[in-house]
């Protein structure tokens, strides 16, 4: 009887798999599944930037394209999606392509030029908006929901995924064209040779290692209380209040999933937001509220002894691929260890 | 047959996106796609323990933003059963599902249960995240397919 599960089991996945690997992929239906969510199901853009036709027109080629869904941007959202086949990024492409009909003819050329020239330049005329380091503006993508710098938010250009994706000829392209719907000037003024000079510098960025730091695998902060359980709980209020938190009525971890009499009521949870922070890390990561509230909780053992328990803010910072929220976790890790020692104090 | 049972929700595992982060579009004006969200929850045989409403904090503190609530969920057998038994994941307990508007979209978005593999090297732990994964994939998919784009 156990044979002949397995062999129906080994021959349900074969059929499985090999229906998987003959189905042709549907592109649109890739786009729908993978890039919507971000870019909109008409590539207008979101908490992912906008794919618009001009560009997919003048500059977005589809070798681009490929090594963009590839490659992802390590710390500006856009995941790389590694696990795709070749077969399912090509439909992907496909569909993108459908928008506009052509591929931009760039010629496939290295620049070369001036790259302390190019430093002054982009100094001059592109950190304002790429940021001195040229990491890109607050946020990413286009602005929907909340109020931020710009309409499009300026994207980083010392990123090792677009470094990769994007050739000097369209780097050059963008310079002397400008993105006019995002807002981004078309720098007709400089010389070939000033572009030159500005795509170098940029391009000096590539292969600059970034190495995500090591992950701290503790799941999660736990503290032992040297109080008792209530005293716990007002120590921590007391605490959170002080480093301007907004502190909600406490919350059993059961609560509103057993009856009131059953709710088990030695599991207290303190939750708690800085709305100013919190409308700050909103414009960097829409998805944050995924990782809301923030919050502590309180738990008595049997034998009566009492923890405090929140997450591991380095494990969060992680999940959302974003390098500008990863340093404000870091410093919210900081802060509720401090809380927890000081409501021990 | 548990070892059969095992290798198939391995070979479904397999065939998800694996991302850190779970997210849909749907189009449809929020209030109604959260309507959706609920009913398809308690389809699934979740129950809503709250739902928060940062939206109305937001703007009580004089920020402007679109509909953003967090829907908070679970099995309550489940969440009493893994929060006793591991008191680290309580901080990851209840799920929850950030239902937010934009422009004339609704996004949801949770975290993807599986990303907790890295933390929780406990078999019975990565079981049940990916018995979480399948479900919230599957509650978001049958959203986004009851809201399709008019073209």
């Amino acid at each position: 009887m156990f044979e002949h599960l397995t062999r129906l089991f080994f021959l349900f996945l074969f059929l499985a798999v090999s229906h998987l690997a003959a189905a042709k992929p549907d592109g649109r239906e890739l786009f729908g599944y993978y890039c919507s969510g971000c870019h909109g199901e008409d590539g207008l853009g979101g908490i992912g930037l906008d794919i618009n036709k001009e560009k997919l027109a003048r500059e977005l080629t589809d070798d681009y394209l490929r090594k963009t869904i590839r490659n992802g941007r390590p710390g500006r959202i856009m995941p790389a999606f590694e696990t795709l086949s070749d077969a399912q990024v090509n439909a992907i492409v496909s569909f993108i392509r459908s928008w506009v009909g052509t591929e931009p003819e760039l010629p496939v050329k290295t620049f070369s030029g001036n790259l302390e020239q190019g430093g002054k330049l982009f100094l001059e005329n592109c950190s304002v908006c790429h940021g001195k380091d040229g990491t890109g503006g607050m946020g990413t993508g286009v602005t929907e929901s909340r109020k931020r710098s710009h309409k499009i938010i300026p994207p980083g250009l010392n990123n090792q995924g677009f470094l990769a994706a994007a050739t000097d000829s369209m780097l050059a392209e963008v310079i002397k064209n400008g993105r006019l719907e995002s807002g981004m000037p078309a720098f007709m003024q400089l010389s070939e040779q000033q572009v030159a000079d500005l795509v170098v510098f940029i391009r000096n960025w590539q292969d600059r290692e970034q190495k995500p730091a090591p992950l701290n695998q503790e799941p999660a902060v736990v503290v032992e209380s040297a109080y008792g359980f209530r005293e716990t709980i007002n120590n921590l209020k007391e605490t959170i209040f002080a480093n301007n938190y907004r502190i909600f009525p406490d919350r059993e971890l059961e609560m509103g999933f057993f009856e009131e009499d059953e709710v088990n009521h030695k599991q207290v949870t303190i939750r708690a937001c800085n709305f100013k922070l919190l409308y700050d890390l909103l414009n960097i990561e829409p998805r944050l509220g995924v990782v809301l509230p923030c919050r502590i909780t309180v738990v008595e053992e049997a034998d009566g002894s009492v923890k405090m328990i929140a997450a591991n803010m380095h494990f969060i910072a992680r999940i959302f691929n974003n390098a500008q929220l990863t340093n404000l976790f870091t410093q919210l890790h900081e802060t509720q260890l401090e809380i927890m020692e000081e409501a021990n104090f | 047959m548990r070892h059969l049972l095992f290798l198939l929700l391995v070979f479904m595992m397999t065939a998800v996106r694996a991302d850190g982060l779970l997210l849909v579009r749907v189009h449809a004006e929020p209030i109604d796609v959260m309507q959706t969200l609920q009913e398809k929850l308690k389809e699934y045989g979740y129950t809503i323990g709250h739902i928060q409403k940062c939206d109305t904090g937001l703007e009580e503190m004089g920020y402007e933003t679109d509909y953003y609530k967090v829907v908070f969920f679970a099995k309550p057998e489940q969440l009493r059963y893994l929060s006793n038994k591991y008191q680290e994941m309580i901080p990851y307990l209840p799920l929850k599902l950030a239902i937010f508007a934009e422009k004339n979209d609704t996004l949801i978005s949770g975290v993807n249960p599986v990303s907790l593999d890295e933390l929780f090297p406990q078999r019975e732990i990565q079981l049940q995240l990916r018995r979480w994964q399948n479900d919230v994939q599957g509650i978001l998919t049958e959203i986004r397919q009851l809201y399709p784009q008019s073209s």
